[in-house]
C-alpha cells in the first residue's frame, strides 16, 4: 500500500511538472501573430531611398539600445544594396524607462537632419553607443560627433534644444505607442510586422517575402 | 553518514515547493530566450544583452540550465522529504541553498558591475533562490531551538 501512494505521488508530481514546464516554454515562445498597422507616413519622417519604391521598410529604433546598434548595419546594407526597391523609414522609440540617454541621443540626430546628416549621426550614434551610454551630459559627446560631421555647431545646439525636434522625437514615440509596441527595434515591411531576422540574407528573405510566395 | 534530525514544518515546506516551481519556471524560460536569441529591447524587460553576454555561459553550458538542475534538485528534495520525512532531505533543504545563494549574488555581481546591465528574469530567479536561502536559515534556526 505504501509503495502504490507513494507511485501515485510521484506519478502525480511528474505530470504537473511536465504541464508546467509546457506552460512555460509556451509563454517563452514568442508569438507571430500578423500585425498590421497603418504606415501613415508623412511630411515629417525622416526617409531614405526611392519615394516610390515598392517595399517600405519601417523601422522603429532606440539609439542606446544595443541591438538596434547591431540592426544599424544591415539596414544600412539593405539600403544600400536596394536603393530604388526599398525606402526606408527611422521612426525613434526612445525606451527612457530603461535607457537614460535615449531621447538626449534621438534629439541630437534629430538635430543632425535639420543639417541633412541625419543618416551619419545615426551611424555614428549607433557605432560609438557604448562611448556616450553611461554619460551624465550625453550632449558634449554629441556635439564632438556634430563638429565631425562639419555641422554648423551653434545651430546644432539649438535644434537639439527646440520644441520642434522634441516634438517630432515624441511624436514617433506616441506613434509606437499607438500600434502596441514595446520592444525596439521593430520593423514592419509595407506595414506588416517581421520578426527581428538573426541575418542579412534573413533579413532581406523577410523584406522580399511575397517574391518567394 | 550523519545526518542532522531537521524537521520542517508543512508550511514551510509547501513555501520551498512553490518558490522552486517559481526559479524552474523561471529558468526554463530564460534558457529559451537564450536559444532563440531574438535579439531586442523592452520597455518592461530590459534588453536582452545579459543573455547573450559572454557570461550567460559556464563551461559551454547556458547558466539558466544550472538554474534548472538547481530548483529540480530542490524541488525533487522537498517532494521527497514531503513523501518520506527522510532526514537526509531536510539537510539538503537546510544547506544547498547557502550555495544557490552564493552563485546568485556572484550572477548579480556580474550584471551590476561587468554587463552594466540588468535582466529582470534573471533577478526574478536571484530572489527566489534568496528567499530559498532564508528559509533554510529559519529551519536551521527551528532546529537550533529544539537541541
Amino acid at each position: 500500500m505504501q509503495k502504490n501512494n507513494s507511485f501515485i505521488f510521484w506519478g502525480i508530481s511528474l505530470v504537473i511538472l511536465i504541464l508546467f514546464v509546457w506552460m512555460i516554454v509556451s509563454l517563452a515562445t514568442p508569438n507571430n501573430k500578423p500585425q498590421i498597422i497603418n504606415l501613415d507616413i508623412n511630411a515629417n519622417d525622416i526617409i531614405k531611398g526611392n519615394e516610390t519604391a515598392k517595399y517600405t521598410l519601417l523601422e522603429y529604433s532606440d539609439f542606446q539600445c544595443p541591438a538596434c546598434a547591431v540592426y544599424q548595419p544591415l539596414v544600412k546594407k539593405i539600403s544600400e544594396e536596394f536603393p530604388n526597391d526599398i525606402k526606408i523609414v527611422f521612426r525613434n522609440f526612445p525606451l527612457s524607462e530603461i535607457h537614460a540617454n535615449a531621447n538626449n541621443a534621438a534629439y541630437a540626430a534629430q538635430a543632425a537632419n535639420t543639417q541633412g546628416k541625419f543618416w551619419e549621426m545615426t551611424e555614428i550614434l549607433f557605432s560609438r553607443q557604448a562611448d556616450w551610454s553611461a554619460e551624465e551630459k550625453p550632449q558634449d559627446k554629441f556635439i564632438s560627433y556634430a563638429q565631425e560631421l562639419n555641422l554648423d555647431i551653434e545651430k546644432f545646439k539649438t535644434d537639439m534644444d527646440s520644441a520642434a525636434v522634441k516634438d517630432k522625437v515624441s511624436k514617433d514615440r506616441l506613434s509606437a505607442e499607438s500600434n502596441n509596441l514595446n520592444s525596439t527595434p521593430t520593423f514592419f515591411v509595407n506595414g506588416q510586422k517581421i520578426t527581428n531576422p538573426t541575418s542579412y540574407n534573413e533579413f532581406k528573405n523577410a523584406i522580399f517575402a511575397d517574391q518567394n510566395k | 553518514m550523519q545526518f542532522l534530525p531537521i524537521k520542517i514544518n508543512k508550511f514551510l515546506l509547501f513555501t520551498i515547493l512553490l518558490l522552486a516551481l517559481i526559479g524552474l519556471g523561471d529558468a526554463i524560460f530564460l534558457i529559451v530566450k537564450h536559444y532563440l536569441g531574438a535579439i531586442d529591447c523592452a520597455i518592461w524587460s530590459g534588453c536582452q544583452e545579459v543573455l547573450i553576454s559572454s557570461y550567460s555561459t559556464l563551461f559551454g553550458v547556458p547558466v539558466a540550465l544550472f538554474g534548472v538542475a538547481y530548483y529540480l534538485f530542490i524541488l525533487f528534495s522537498a517532494l521527497a522529504y514531503w513523501q518520506t520525512n527522510k532526514n537526509l532531505f531536510a539537510n539538503i533543504l537546510t544547506f544547498v541553498p547557502s550555495f544557490g545563494f552564493l552563485f546568485s549574488l556572484y550572477l548579480i555581481y556580474l550584471q551590476v558591475f561587468i554587463i552594466h546591465s540588468i535582466c529582470v528574469y534573471c533577478m526574478l530567479s536571484a530572489l527566489s533562490s534568496t528567499l530559498l536561502f532564508i528559509l533554510s536559515l529559519i529551519i536551521f534556526r527551528q532546529y537550533k531551538k529544539t537541541i
